[in-house]
């Protein structure tokens, strides 16, 4: 090697040296201080260890306003590239708070840009690490025109190759709509927040007095707002989470679900679910209960575990096949549909659909909640967001009635007519336009207020109900018709879900020629 | 010769028997009959006295034996929850426990709830990856 030659990749190694400290050793610690990790870092805890490939980490800003020509640094604030996660290619990027803030320039848009798009190319999931202050405000409208770049992509990408966004610090304005545009949004509690409008606008112009952990911090989106799906209680345990968020998802839509071999057989009968269902149709059980009995190892990814609780949603394997589960809670409001759990559900659905996950349905549901919050806020339109989801999805889709199935949250549920593909039904199941009080209420009503006397009333009214409990409440009345495929001892329920899901693996269906739906938004 | 010398000797002895006694068969065919009597007789006596042993557990009669499969069908499960409760109770006083308890309940709902949907916990289908 010549001398010159020497001198050459010393300069490489130095250059690539200090791209690696970002902002610099004391912006580095002061990260440090404030709990957070660097954008380095935490790429390293994510990916499979040496498997990142750095890009871009020498490009930099072209702003020469506000003296910005004077500060320039290798890499501009974001640090992009490709690894692996279990072996799975998966493109990346990770914003440097070190670096400006990590605000958005239009170079550090183009390096985002660039992931992005090899990601939609080779069919790999894109993973974003957000820790950002926002639009790089010496830029101007470049740097507006850089957060459209990205959310174009993200919309083109959407359906087509999973997308992940870590938020790991500050996520305000128009920065948000990039997580708000991926499928999963992981928050740190503590550390990372996400609003349109900081605490100071707020107060400006509202007069609202507001912290920012109260306007939009991990806890206030994962429990009442439903932007985030997950909520870590450190960076390493939401890093540890896109894992395993990963392992369940294919790399895009061109690909089935992963596979992942189990030592829990199929055929495995759980006992207990023979007396989970009380007596008394008015008292509730615990749905998770279920659901653990059902998957694998009883091993269950829920997705928007703290909000809109009356309805479950999350990942699980069947046999080894990853599967999405969807299941009314009980315990929760009765298990009944709202706005929210409408949304939830109808969200999750469609992207079980864009990626090949079959869905596996658990219906306990008393209807749709009733009153003027809930048609104010659009319980239609909402609740139409899910029925849609189900029936335009064309994976397998098997569902299991355990209880109640009433109405119109009875159809919305993934029953037969929406598609539904094997559809059981447990002893247990009623399945009815209503519940037999309301039944009774409205068809003998007047009867039963004519009666005077209280004892005769209310003996009438029993054996209206027991009458018509015997006639609709129970699950043959639909499986005569063939809206039920079979009913299945409670026990049995692994076996003939994973059974149904190998009969199903071969299933192809496809939609009316369109230029895209207008689902009810 | 030997045969025809006994055929000969028995020819001889009937006729004789002829002469002597010429009613004898009545008295031998009379004495058959009596032991062929006696014999039928005592398999009646016989069978009496084992319906008489047993009459109190299965009465007699097309519906008192339906009624009576009936009862011993019923009979049976409660039967076997009263095994399990003997077992469970000798358990709980050979060690006084929360172990012997459990057992005795799950003895218990073996017995009274053995009633299930069969089905053959085998996936036959060939996976498609």
């Amino acid at each position: 090697m010549t001398g010159k030659q020497s001198e050459r990749i010393a300069q490489l190694v130095g250059r690539r040296g200090k791209a690696a400290l970002g902002g610099g050793p004391k912006r580095i610690e002061a990260q440090h201080a404030k709990g957070k990790m660097t954008a380095r870092e935490r790429l390293a805890a994510l990916l499979d260890e040496g498997s990142f490939e750095e890009y871009d980490m020498f490009m930099q800003h072209r702003c020469t306003h506000f003296g910005m020509e004077n500060n320039k640094v290798d890499g501009d604030g974001v640090v992009t590239g490709c690894g692996t996660v279990d072996g799975r290619p998966v493109y990346v990027y990770a914003q440097d708070f070190t670096v400006s803030g990590g605000s958005l320039s239009e170079t550090q848009a183009r390096k985002i840009c660039k992931v992005q798009d090899l990601a939609m190319r080779n069919g790999a999931p894109c993973i974003a690490l957000n820790d950002s202050g926002g639009a790089r405000i010496q830029e101007g409208v470049c740097a507006l025109a850089g957060y459209g770049e990205i959310f174009q992509r993200n919309i083109l990408a959407s359906g087509v190759v999973p997308q992940i966004s870590g938020i790991f610090g500050p996520c305000a304005g128009g920065a948000v709509y990039s997580p708000a545009l991926t499928d999963f949004n992981i928050m740190v509690q503590d550390t990372s927040y996400m609003f349109l409008t900081g605490p100071a606008v707020v107060k400006s112009v509202t007069g609202e007095v507001v912290s920012q952990e109260e306007l939009g911090g991990a806890q206030v989106h994962s429990t009442k707002s439903g932007v985030a799906h997950f909520a870590a209680a450190s960076e390493q345990e939401g890093l540890d989470l896109i894992r395993r968020l990963l392992s369940f998802l294919p790399s895009s839509n061109r690909e089935a679900a992963p596979f992942r071999e189990t030592a829990d057989p199929p055929g495995r009968v759980d006992d207990s679910l023979n007396e989970l269902i009380p007596d008394n149709p008015n008292k509730a059980y615990d749905m998770y209960k279920v659901i653990g009995s059902i998957v694998d190892d009883g091993e269950f990814l829920e997705v928007h575990k703290s909000w809109a609780k009356n309805i479950i949603v999350g990942f699980a394997h069947c046999n080894g096949r990853s599967v999405g589960v969807v299941a009314n809670q009980p315990a929760v409001l009765a298990g009944v549909l709202d706005i929210n759990a409408s949304r939830k559900a109808a969200r999750f659905v469609r992207f079980c659909d864009a990626f090949n996950i079959p869905l596996v349905t658990l219906v306990d549901v008393p209807g749709f909640l009733c009153g003027t919050q809930q048609e104010y806020g659009g319980i239609i339109t909402n609740g139409a967001k899910l029925l849609y989801a189900y029936g335009e999805a064309t994976v397998p889709k098997v569902t299991v009635t355990l209880r109640k199935s009433y109405g119109g949250a009875h159809i919305v549920m993934s029953c037969k007519q929406l598609r539904g593909d094997i559809n059981y039904a447990w002893p247990s199941a009623n399945i009815a336009v209503m519940g037999a009080d309301g039944a009774v209420e409205i068809l003998y009503g007047k009867e039963i207020k004519a009666e005077t006397d209280p004892a005769r009333a209310s003996a009438l009214r029993q054996e209206k109900k027991d009458e018509y409990d015997a006639l609709f409440c129970n699950p043959y009345e639909a499986a005569s018709y063939g809206y039920i495929d079979d009913i299945i001892e409670p026990r049995n329920t692994r076996f003939r879900v994973c059974r149904a899901l190998e009969q199903l693996a071969g299933k192809r269906q496809e939609l009316p020629a369109k230029k895209h739906d207008n689902l009810p938004l | 010769m030997t045969t025809t010398l006994v055929l000969l000797d028995v020819a001889a002895k009937a006729a004789r028997m002829a002469q002597q006694d010429p009613y004898g068969w009545i008295m031998t065919l009379v004495a058959v009959s009596v032991v062929f009597l006696t014999l039928f007789l005592l398999q009646y006596c016989y069978r009496f006295i084992g319906w008489a042993s047993t009459r109190e557990e299965a009465p007699t009669g097309v519906h008192s034996q339906k009624a009576a499969r009936r009862k011993d069908a019923a009979g049976k499960a409660g039967a076997e929850t009263e095994v399990a409760a003997a077992i469970a109770t000798a358990l709980s006083l050979e060690a006084s426990g929360e172990v012997p308890a459990v057992i005795g309940l799950a003895l218990d709902r073996y017995f009274s709830e053995s009633v299930h949907d069969k089905e053959s916990y085998i996936i036959t289908i060939k996976r498609k990856y």
